[in-house]
């Protein structure tokens, strides 16, 4: 106990202990996330101290919710959460399989086995499952979309309930589909999401083109545009001191009139330039003109425009620019030098729409988007935020299938034959005790149809042998949770991520065998101890 | 022109009570200029640079601060996050899981927290004002609500009667303005290291949701005048303001930060067991030079505030240096002050009392503060309350007892009326390069005094005080309005209108006989402070230039230690970082030391 000699106020935790404190930890998460997994799992009403609701059926929003405060239960919470990070999906999957893990090895461990032992095991298995992944995987043509129909479907299902999650499968995968170009990585921030809090969840619809969340400044200008040449710019159109004159040195009144004339003059020319730019592309035509700044347009200015009937927007957002020339096309311009007709981009209708004391743009009817927004709608703050959550987890799971190339099949399918594969070949290509831990590994990699078959009204047991007997029939099966029954779920359409498997697979291993491999618990350093 | 809007940001815990102190300072004014007899002084300062008109839900109209704050999950207590003003019926505690949740078709578990009790001073706010739309029935009943609400509010001031800041808050905040730190939570986490909060802005997700809520209150501004900004800079919070500020330089880069940190201790608070104290000591030391050195590169003007760990030096409050409620007070105080310079009104209505004098744009106070953007620290001094302001022959005859030394300069109107408020500066430090001044609601000899006879007297009082540097001054007839959810911190020598008794005429105040002698009219402080006049001096001084190498030193040091390596590299402070900061500290140094030599 070196460092008891050292710091006699460290306190220190034994082998036996400490294993038994990480092993509890891993397991409580479990409690607590398991219920959530799945199509059938229940959703998590938080009341917080003040009343404020929360939903969520999201693992990485639950961890969040919850005040860990264990070390062990905050390691596995940061992984979990890296892998939602990476990802954008697992988090459940991820905690659940930890605490899989550590319960099968608690098992051996009670009958006396080296945790070494068990981990050398993981470490077999792990190779050989990721192995078996790459030939389970089913590659896919990115281009039909009905598979990514089916893979966002698996997503948001899990996340809102059926009839909802339908309607935003095929706007999910327009989306991505709409931002997407060959041979150029998705960005998925070309989609925005808006959120109104209005009417029902149902009204959630896809924008092709752009919303913006504020409306012009000025009374006069026009609130219904249709044919319109749009102007992104990033130009301040707001009348700014020079640095040079701070408003002390000046030797007389009458000298800082002049000045703030002259400043206010090269204000004016800027507008200027922009009206110009107006009249020389609307003369003559039924074009219309909108300005969207990502600087200030002060008062004076929107009263210039608006006299030329210009609708001009101030202070979008940073994103916007490039959201706004993937939709309309043209490009933003930095300084009024570079005003041309070719910058202009082109939206066949813009709308003001107000909500209250929120304003929002619509720029829509564009051609050939590459940015889109999808206007989420919901009665309150709460449906907001879940829709919000569904939609983002659907919008990544798309992603995903886009770059991987390649889905697995979901319900189950893979825990099912992955575990069998473990159990009857890689078992038997080793040697020795470390076989344990590859049967520990294969039992854990069940646990998720397990708890699908429990969330969804089955007796676990009766279920997994139904499951397996099918498996060994030599088909790819799964569990469906309306009936209990064993699937086929690429007839169920039923597809999860790829790189999502493989994440959880890389990782919770990795953890779990940290978390047996502990021998001491010191509370000793500045960061352990609540203070 | 309108005159220029400023937005207000707010970063951890302390920096939201001094917020919360200084939202019912606004708060007060409102209401003040709605009263006719006091409304010209209180109107001279234009509530619409820090305040916007809104809407909510039904439709009403609102105003409420251009503020966006941050704190860590459940840091409001009782109060919704969501603002009071915007609630939604359907979203009340009340609600069955099955009428709320509509986007789920399986089954709902519910978890629910304890209920966190709103304060009985926020309860009997809620009171008032739901009886005031219904209009007064009768008068008794009315008074004795005042009476009771009084009653909640002295009720804050005992034991725990302040749990969160939303205990005391007055005024009410646009949901947009409350940004808690997901998975961090009050009371939990103790957050207490600069670089903690370095996690809260990695993710775009993260970054374009805070940037978009500024945003929106950017977009509602006409012209944009800057950004003032407190932050807890002796936590987590500190690097997350860094990370915040860094990121406005880009979208905002032409528009002034006015940076304050504001600190609980001006010390390191010794009071844990010696094992922590090692720990929380080298801590401290890291914060504290990283704040110098990260927090000063991102800011137009970095000001920090504490105050004075030396409670003789402010001779007329008692406060518990302890409570956070009483600090943040005195804070928010100075603060109040301090701003007023870019607050007052363009256009101002005359008062009794005259004009206010030397309103200036915030970035004008900055280019005076901060010529060079390198050496941009600023000491801060304050009087508070100020004393009366004597007149002229009285001044020459003080003057002459200023030579009586002492550990600060002596003040302005006579000794310890300017406290040093900035941790490691002292009062009155040599080599000042620039100042601001703002001195609100002067008085003499019992009776406010008016702007002009006040400013002569400034202006005399600072020639004689001999320093050369360029010097804005302020003088604003409005007092500082004391609310009624303010700490009892004033001690018995300070009577209702903030007449600060001497040495010689407190026994006599004790004894009540100074009503006879017209002083204060004719009322002694039963602990009732209606209003206080304040004096603040923000100066650039190289002062500074030996802190940055104090602190320079002492990070090497307490860096140099395994422990604080590891503290450092926890958050994500590596060896190149480390350097960056020593060659900050180092640069500061030597932007002051500079000019010494001219």
């Amino acid at each position: 106990m070196s460092v008891k000699t050292l710091n006699a106020k460290a306190e220190v935790m034994g082998k036996s202990a400490a294993l038994f404190m990480n092993i509890n930890a891993a397991k409580g998460l479990h409690d607590v996330m398991r219920t959530n997994l799945g199509p059938k799992g229940t959703i998590k009403m938080l009341v917080g101290g003040s009343g404020d609701i929360k939903l969520t059926k999201d693992g990485n929003v639950l961890l969040r919710e919850m005040q860990i405060q264990n070390p062990t239960a905050v390691m596995i919470a940061r992984t979990a959460v890296a892998q939602d990070d990476i990802t954008g999906d697992g988090t459940t999957s991820m905690v659940l399989f930890i605490g899989d893990l550590m319960k099968q090895a608690e098992r051996y461990l009670n009958e006396g086995l080296h945790p070494r032992v068990i981990v050398d095991g993981f470490e077999v298995a792990k190779k050989a499952t990721l192995k078996f992944l790459e030939d389970f995987k089913q590659k896919v043509d990115i281009s039909d979309k009905e598979v990514l129909r089916c893979v966002a479907r698996t997503s948001l299902r899990t996340k809102l309930y059926d009839q909802l999650a339908d309607q935003l499968t095929d706007i999910v995968v327009d989306a991505v589909t709409m931002i997407h170009k060959p041979n150029e990585p998705i960005d998925l921030f070309m989609v925005e999401m808006m959120h109104m809090r209005h009417k029902l969840d149902q009204d959630t619809r896809l924008i092709r083109g752009l919303v913006l969340d504020h409306g012009s400044r000025h009374p006069d200008m026009p609130k219904r545009l249709e044919n319109c040449h749009i102007l992104t710019c990033n130009i301040s159109m707001e009348y700014e001191k020079s640095e040079v004159n701070s408003g002390f040195f000046y030797s007389s009144a009458d000298q800082r009139e002049k000045l703030v004339a002259a400043e206010r003059a090269v204000t004016d020319e800027r507008v200027q330039k922009v009206i110009e730019l107006k009249r020389k592309v609307c003369a003559g035509t039924d074009k219309t003109f909108v300005v969207i700044n990502m600087k200030g347009i002060d008062p004076l200015s929107l009263d210039l425009l608006a006299k030329e009937g210009i609708l001009a927007l101030r202070r979008a957002k940073r994103r916007n620019m490039e959201r706004l020339t993937l939709a309309c096309g043209g490009f933003a311009i930095n300084s009024v030098e570079e005003l041309t007709p070719d910058c202009l981009g082109y939206a066949g209708l813009v709308y003001e729409h107000v909500l209250g004391e929120d304003k929002y743009t619509f720029v829509e009817d564009v051609k050939n988007p590459h940015s889109c927004t999808i206007l989420i709608k919901g009665p309150n703050d709460h449906t907001l935020a879940q829709i919000k959550d569904g939609v983002r987890d659907g919008l990544r799971a798309v992603k995903n299938t886009i770059d991987d190339g390649a889905v697995v099949s979901g319900a189950g399918a893979f825990e099912i034959a992955a575990a069998q594969h473990l159990k009857e070949v890689t078992k038997k290509s080793i040697e020795g005790r470390a076989k344990l831990g590859v049967e520990a590994f294969a039992d854990a990699l069940l646990g998720v149809p397990k708890i699908l078959a429990e969330n969804s009204g089955f007796d676990a047991q009766d279920t997994l042998i139904k499951l397996q007997e099918e498996q060994e029939r030599g088909n790819t099966v799964g569990l469906d949770v309306a009936t209990g029954d064993p699937i086929d779920p690429q007839l169920a359409g039923i597809y999860d991520n790829y790189i999502v498997k493989k994440q959880i697979l890389q990782s919770a291993p990795v953890i779990a065998s940290q978390l047996l491999l502990v021998d001491e618990v010191m509370r000793a350093g500045m960061n352990m101890r609540k203070q | 022109m309108p005159d220029p809007e400023v937005i207000t940001l707010q970063f951890g815990n302390f920096a939201n009570y001094v917020g919360a102190h200084f939202w019912n300072f606004q708060d007060e004014l409102l209401g003040l200029a709605e009263k006719p007899e006091v409304s010209a002084a209180a109107a001279q300062i234009n509530p619409d640079v820090l305040y916007c008109v809104g809407e909510n839900l039904q439709g009403q109209q609102t105003y409420t601060p251009r503020l966006l704050l941050f704190d860590l999950s459940g840091a409001l207590g009782g109060v919704s996050a969501h603002g009071a003003g915007y609630s939604d019926a359907t979203a009340s505690a009340a609600a069955t899981a099955s009428s709320v949740v509509s986007t789920w078709g399986g089954g709902v578990a519910v978890h629910r927290a304890e209920p966190v009790q709103r304060s009985a001073f926020l309860e009997h706010l809620d009171q008032e004002s739901e009886e005031a739309e219904e209009a007064m029935e009768d008068r008794r009943g009315s008074h004795a609500r005042a009476e009771a609400l009084e009653q909640a509010a002295r009720s804050l001031d005992s034991g725990d009667g302040v749990r969160y800041w939303t205990d005391y808050l007055k005024s009410y905040l646009h949901p947009r303005s409350i940004y808690q730190i997901p998975g961090v939570w009050h009371g939990v986490a103790d957050y207490a290291g600069f670089g903690e909060g370095g996690s809260v802005l990695r993710t775009d997700e993260a970054r374009e949701e805070v940037m978009d809520r500024l945003r929106q209150f950017v977009e509602g501004c006409d012209h944009l005048g800057g950004f003032q900004c407190w932050t807890d800079d002796m936590s987590g919070f500190g690097q997350l303001t860094a990370d915040m500020l860094t990121e406005m330089r880009d979208d905002y880069s032409n528009v002034p930060v006015l940076l304050f940190p504001v600190r609980q201790y001006a010390e390191y608070p010794a009071n844990a067991g010696s094992d922590r104290q090692t720990n929380g000591r080298r801590r401290w030391q890291l914060n504290l030079a990283l704040s110098l050195a990260l927090l000063s590169e991102v800011s137009s003007v970095y000001a920090p505030i504490a105050p004075p760990a030396n409670p003789q030096s402010l001779p007329h409050l008692h406060w518990n240096p302890h409570s956070k409620f009483h600090a943040s007070a005195l804070c928010a105080s100075i603060l109040d002050t301090l701003t007023l310079p870019y607050r007052l009104a363009s256009n101002p209505p005359r008062s009794p009392l005259g004009y206010p004098t030397g309103r200036v744009e915030m970035g004008s106070l900055a280019q005076l503060l901060a010529p060079r953007h390198i050496a941009n620290c600023a000491a801060v001094a304050g009087a508070l309350p100020c004393p009366a302001i004597p007149a002229e022959h009285d001044m020459l005859a003080a003057s002459d007892r200023r030579t009586e030394g002492g550990r600060d300069r002596p003040g302005i109107f006579g000794r310890g009326t300017t406290a040093s408020w900035t941790p490691g500066i002292r009062a009155g430090a040599d080599g000042c390069t620039a100042e601001a001044i703002v001195l609100r609601g002067p008085r003499r000899a019992g009776a406010p005094l008016n702007t002009e006879e006040a400013a002569a007297a400034l202006d005399a009082a600072l020639m004689r005080e001999g320093v050369r540097c360029i010097q804005q001054r302020c003088v604003v007839p409005q007092p500082l309005p004391i609310p009624l959810p303010f700490p009892r911190i004033f001690a018995s020598t300070v009577l209702q209108f903030g007449d600060v008794l001497t040495d010689l005429q407190a026994p006599l105040a004790a004894q009540g006989h100074l009503g006879a002698n017209g002083v204060g009219n004719g009322t002694t402080s039963s602990g009732h402070v209606e209003c206080v006049p304040v004096l603040t001096r923000l100066a650039n001084t190289a002062a500074f230039g030996r802190l940055a190498e104090e602190q320079l030193q002492r990070f090497q040091s307490a860096a140099s230690s395994a422990g604080g390596r590891a503290m450092l590299s926890s958050w994500g402070v590596g060896q190149d970082e480390m350097l960056e900061v020593e060659e900050r500290l180092h640069a500061l140094a030597h932007a002051y030391s500079g000019e010494d030599s001219d």
